[in-house]
Order: structure tokens, then sequence, then C-alpha cells
């Protein structure tokens, strides 16, 4: 890809604030159909079949608590790889939380990061613009041939660990840190496409 | 938000007085309503009310005069400003009821109207700025009891009682309460209560 363009940096960009809005996470499965759109380098659209869209867990966190981080490498290969970790702290330690948990086990994952960069400065009013995200676990640089079977792309996001306990003092911490992490050989995308919000907020779906 | 507009100091301003005059307290419900307002004049809430209902219903921390105060201070890092803010007030003598009023403070999340001298309703714990997407319950800006002293003092003309500290960290400044707070008449043993509609 020719370079045409550099890149500005405004005030708005210096305005940009860290941390997470929301993480959603689902498990790929056999019948996904995922739209890339390689111009824009986004996903346009993620159906668990053709055009029914898709339904997705909302995990919150305590605030302040869950960050992506992206690692890209080269090794003067023509790709580059990029670790992508998806780590929040969870707090109270609880069965019910566990039994969550227990979902992610095993499974062929991807997820959506919501930042907190939707709101123009200055505004409280949380908004129903959810465009400043980013997917891991579902990218389309060295994918399986067919590009319908996204879960044999084999860059998943998966479980990596689940950190934490009780603490000692009364005062410490009490729960428990998860991280996800996918490797894939692009930057994560932006989902272009419509996400739609539980009404409890512990859900979503793309559209 | 860009600015649009600037600020006058009236003489009203400059004579009004310091110090709190009323703090009350209650604890956040998973009914909660809360209306807030967002102009370019007014950042404040226009009515806090509980399940189902058309009021909420506020418990009074008295104090000793002249020594409860509100202190926010704010500060940016890259493009996030957070408030930090902090109410004290001294309840004298400490004895049974006051002992049990701070238990009752230590494991719940709240809400805090703070009346200042100057007529002014400051709301903490109740912000709108990174609060959860559709529950307000699980908004984590909620105020608690970050500390309490208490004291018996040495010489017999010291203070003998409780310094409560109420404290919440939020994205966004304070807000007034330009709602009806109709404040409590008979406090007989802390059972007064008030109401914000």
């Amino acid at each position: 890809m020719a370079i045409a363009d550099g890149m500005q940096i405004n005030c708005s960009d210096l305005q940009a604030v860290g941390g997470t809005r929301y993480i959603a996470i689902r498990q790929h499965t056999a019948t996904d159909e995922i739209t890339f759109n390689n111009t824009d380098h986004t996903i346009t659209a993620i159906d668990e079949a053709a055009a029914t869209g898709a339904n997705w867990g909302v995990f919150e966190s305590r605030i302040e608590s869950s960050s992506l981080t992206i690692s890209g490498t080269n090794e003067g290969k023509e790709f580059s790889t990029y670790e992508c970790t998806l780590s929040w702290f969870i707090p109270g330690f609880t069965t019910a939380q566990f039994n969550q948990l227990y979902k992610f086990d095993g499974d062929c994952l991807m997820a959506l990061i919501v930042d907190n960069n939707d709101n123009p400065s200055g505004t409280t009013l949380p908004t129903t613009d959810q465009a400043h995200n980013k997917v891991i676990g579902v990218s389309n640089t060295l994918p399986n041939q067919d590009t319908n079977s996204s879960d044999r792309t084999q860059q998943w996001c998966r479980l990596q660990s689940v950190e934490g306990g009780t603490g000692a003092a009364f005062s410490d911490e009490i729960g428990v840190t998860i991280t996800l992490v996918a490797t894939q050989y692009e930057i994560p995308r932006q989902y272009a496409g419509v996400i739609t919000i539980d009404t409890d907020g512990l859900g979503l779906a793309t559209t | 938000m860009a600015i649009t507009t600037g600020i006058n100091i009236n003489c009203s301003d400059i004579v009004g007085a310091g110090g709190i005059r009323n703090v009350l307290i209650r604890t956040w419900t998973s009914g909660d309503t809360i209306a807030y307002t967002n102009t370019s004049t007014s950042h404040a809430i226009s009515s806090i009310t509980d399940t189902g209902g058309s009021t909420a219903t506020w418990y009074n921390y008295e104090f000793k005069n002249e020594l409860p105060s509100l202190t926010v201070t704010a500060a940016k890092e890259n493009g996030s400003t957070s408030y930090e803010c902090a109410l004290t007030f001294m309840m004298p003598d400490m004895d049974l009821g006051k002992s049990a009023a701070l238990q009752g403070l230590m494991d719940t999340c709240m809400m805090v109207i703070a009346v200042g001298n100057n007529g002014k309703a400051y709301v903490l714990g109740v912000s709108q700025k990174y609060s959860n997407e559709k529950a307000t319950l699980r908004n984590q800006t909620y105020a608690s009891m970050t500390g309490a002293e208490g004291a018996t003092g040495a010489g017999i003309n010291d203070d003998n009682g409780w310094t409560v500290t109420m404290g919440c960290k939020q994205w966004e400044a304070p807000r007034l309460y330009s709602g009806s707070l109709s404040l409590y008449t008979n406090a007989g043993s802390g059972t007064g209560t008030s109401t914000t509609t």
C-alpha cells in the first residue's frame, strides 16, 4: 500500500482519554459470517448466520481497571505479528462470576472493546455512538482460505490467565483479573456496523 | 464542549457565606432515577427519586457548626479530568448513637447532598460522565465513607467526637441540586428525614 498522505494530530486527539467503556465477548461459531472492509480496515458485519446479527455478552469491570494493549513486532517479513491483550478486574470473587468465567475455557472467542472517546470532550451524557471500538480475535490477514469459516482462522481470542484471590488484609482487593489474548497479523479493526446494547446493559447485538 | 459564555461575579457571590448548613446522605437503590441538566449555563441535577415513587428519602447528619467543609480537587492527566470530592463534618460526643451511625455508613454505596451556608446544595456521588451504560445503580462514582477519626481529646477543653469524611471520585464537577429539596423539621433521635423530588 503506497503512502500518499501523512497524519494530523489535533486538539481533539490530545483530549483522548484512557480506559475502556465496556467489553463484549462472544464465541466463534461454525456459521459465523464476517464481512471485512479492507479499504477502511474495518469489519462491517458480524453475523451468527447470514444476515442474522450476532449476540454478545457485556462484561462489566471495576472502573478504571480494564485495558487493551497491542504489541506489534516485525521480523523482516512482509507481515507483522500483533499480540492483543485485553485485561480487566472483576471485584467480588463470587460463584456467579466464576460460572460466567468458566464459559471462556477452551473456547475460541472474539472481543469487542469500546473505549471512552465517543463522547465529545466535556459531554457527560452517555452516547449512543459506539464507533470508538476495536475488535480482537477477528482478522483477515493470513486467514483460513474459506472466508466464511472465521472459526478456522486460528487467530481467535482466547483466555490466557485468571489471576487474583482473596487478599490477606481486610483492605486488600478480592477478585480476579481476566486476561484474553489474540495473536493476529493485522492491527485490530474497528467494528463499523450497528451495535445495540440490551436494556439491562449485559448484552449487545451486532448487525 | 466549546466555550460559548464567560461568567459574571455579582455582589451576591461576594457576600456568600462559607461553611456547610446541612449534610444529607442516602444509599443508592436499584430503582433510583436521576434527572441531569446539561446546558452551557447549568450543570445540575433536577430530580432524584426512589423506586416507583415521586420522592427520595435522605437522612440528616447534624454536626458541630463551623467545622464541616467540602473540598473539590480537580486534576487533568492527558484528556481526562478527575474530581476528588471530600466532605468532612464533626459529630461531637462519641456516644452510642454516633457509633451506630458510623456503622451504617461503612458498607454501602451512597450519595450525599451538602447544603452550604450560601444556600447551594452540592451533590456528591451522583455523576453522569462515564456512568454505567444502562443501570444508574451500577455507576461506580458513588460516595463512600473514606475516613472517620474519633478522639476524646486530652484536655478538658478539647473536643470529644467523630470527624467523618465522605469522599468520591468522579469525572465531572459536582452538580448542584436544582430540584425541590424539603429539609427535615423534626430530627428527634435522628429520625427526621429530608426528601428530594
